[in-house]
């Protein structure tokens, strides 16, 4: 089982490098585990979280690809669908079975010919439009629907942040 | 007075490079050879400085005891100087027609030296107690209370001693003597229309090539130089005694006898005052204590564990050193695997540019180089962003 998902892996792996889809990339953390992975997203541009540099972990199961990965921002990002200790709740990484917020629709989830390169293209148009029917994250979704301002500049410090930029005053 | 003008618009064209802190020494030691050579010499310097200590004493008791003008006087105190390491030589002839004289500013001990030459009356510029001021001979002139105390007491005390000339330092600190002089203070030339420039020089033999006085330092530190190595020669040449001449003004007599001297000593008249001189010491004092600060406060920087402390750390030197590739820097901690370490690197330019930061170039076959493409890409990808973010935002 895990000797499937090793070469599926490392299947996905190659395609990640040698061709990188635009803004996206990712490799496991350390060549010995290959369950164990770290990617970077850009934000979306035209968004308040444009040109940011995300870093995140991705967790695979044993029995990938049958059961989706989990994955988790390391960097505090503050929106409605992710949690606050940086779990990202999207459809995508929901098997058919469960589904936590009773919205998705099951089109939309986990089955073996999704890939990484699809999860963290789903990543970023979350990034861009976040869906606050179902918020993993309340006051990040209470936030982005009643004061856009406030919510915009949490996130340009974010993206200051990783961009190795100092805060800004304001 | 127009080639007095053009001499005097010529040195100050040739100033426009010259800063405050070119006039001083800032390091007592400033090559490696001496350095190492003074490490090599502490011991001893340290032994003949007590020896030094104690001789030192008798010679202030001669000092004190024998009377100022005796010739006596002038010659055990020479003597005993010699001992003490501190070599007084002389060039050119005092002219006793001229009650004051005005020196530059080499040393904590340029006094003594043209004290020992021709016994002259010191003012004291400061606040001291008067026993100690009595003991080194100084005079109170009242410089505490304003310019016009202090050349109206020249003036009384020149009419009483008529035996004595007057010693004026009309920089007001301690230079190096080697690049420029400070602006002269006008106060000695208001007291006296007949001054006599007196140019000191003072050097040590090489490899004891410490510096006599650095910016910023105390009298008794410099003293301790002068007793610690062995010798130190204090060169005093008197010039020929210069006249204010009717049509001259007060400023413009200052000037002409500063460039008399300056050529002497062969270097120029800088357009700082002691105002700057004080300013520039205080600057330096300040950046000393921060440098200091920093230091202490950047002491604890562990040893960096993993690959994640180092991608974190490398991003915060990159907050303070944006000029830096990311992938430099981070290559550099690897090595250093410090903090500390590699900020210093850093500030010395000893960090490692390679021409491939920056680029991602081809993606080899082989899966075990993979990682490292992962690695340059993210701070590649980093820094392309950080500059479109900065765009967007300027």
């Amino acid at each position: 089982m895990a000797g499937y998902a090793l070469k599926r892996l490392m299947t996905e792996y190659k395609e990640l490098t040698t061709r990188p889809p635009e803004g996206i990339i990712a490799a496991p953390i350390d060549e010995d585990n290959f369950f164990e992975w770290e990617c970077l997203i850009t934000g979306p541009e035209e968004t308040c979280f444009a040109n940011g540099v995300f870093p995140a972990r991705i967790t695979f199961p044993q029995d990938y690809p049958l059961s989706p990965p989990k994955m988790r921002f390391t960097c505090g990002i503050f929106h409605p669908n992710i949690y606050a200790d940086g779990r990202v709740c999207i459809s995508i990484l929901h098997a058919p079975g469960d589904d936590p917020t009773g919205y998705e629709s099951s089109n939309e989830r986990w089955s073996p010919v999704q890939s990484i390169e699809k999860i963290l293209l789903s990543v970023v148009s979350m990034l861009a439009e976040p869906n606050d029917e179902s918020p993993a994250n309340v006051s990040a979704a209470k936030m982005w629907r009643e004061d856009r301002t406030q919510f915009e500049k949490i996130a340009d410090q974010l993206v200051r942040k990783t961009l190795c930029l100092p805060a800004s005053e304001a | 007075m127009a080639s007095l003008e053009a001499a005097s618009a010529a040195t100050s064209s040739s100033n426009e490079e010259v800063r405050i802190e070119d006039l001083f020494h800032h390091k007592r030691n400033e090559d490696v050879i001496t350095k190492l050579f003074t490490a090599v010499y502490a011991p001893f310097g340290f032994i003949i400085f007590l020896i030094r200590v104690f001789l030192g004493f008798h010679t202030f008791l001669v000092a004190c005891l024998l009377r100022k003008s005796a010739a006596l006087r002038m010659h055990a105190l020479r003597m005993m100087c010699s001992i003490l390491g501190i070599v007084v030589e002389k060039t050119g002839e005092r002219d006793e027609t001229a009650r004051v004289l005005c020196a530059n500013h080499v040393s904590v001990l340029d006094h003594l030296a043209i004290d020992i030459l021709t016994p002259c009356l010191l003012p004291s510029v400061w606040d001291i107690p008067s026993v100690i001021r009595w003991c080194f001979g100084y005079v109170d002139l009242g410089a505490t209370r304003g310019r016009d105390h202090l050349v109206n007491g020249a003036k009384q005390l020149l009419a009483k001693e008529s035996a004595m000339p007057l010693l004026a330092f009309p920089e007001g600190i301690i230079t190096s003597g080697e690049k420029a002089l400070i602006k002269f203070n006008t106060w000695c030339f208001e007291v006296s229309s007949v001054v006599q420039p007196v140019s000191v020089r003072v050097w040590r033999p090489y490899p004891w090539k410490v510096a006599v006085s650095v910016l910023g330092a105390t009298w008794w530190s410099d003293l301790f130089y002068f007793f610690a190595l062995p010798f130190t020669v204090i060169s005093v040449e008197y010039l020929p005694k210069m006249e204010k001449k009717d049509n001259e003004s007060l400023e413009e007599f200052t000037q002409r006898v500063a460039e008399t001297l300056a050529a002497n000593l062969k270097i120029s008249v800088s357009k700082f005052g002691i105002s700057d001189a004080s300013e520039a010491a205080k600057r330096l004092k300040t950046d000393r204590e921060r440098a200091k600060r920093t230091v202490t406060k950047e002491k604890p920087s562990p040893r960096l564990q993993d690959g994640r402390q180092m991608d974190e750390c490398a991003m915060r030197i990159k907050q303070s050193f944006p000029t830096f590739h990311l992938s430099a820097i981070r290559r550099d901690l690897e090595k250093t695997r410090n903090q500390t370490a590699t900020v210093n690197n850093l500030k010395t330019g000893k960090l490692v540019v390679l021409p491939s930061d920056g680029q991602s170039g081809k993606v080899p076959l082989d899966s075990a180089s993979w990682r490292g493409v992962f690695e340059n890409r993210k701070w590649q990808m980093i820094e392309s962003n950080r500059q479109k973010y900065m765009e967007r935002d300027a």
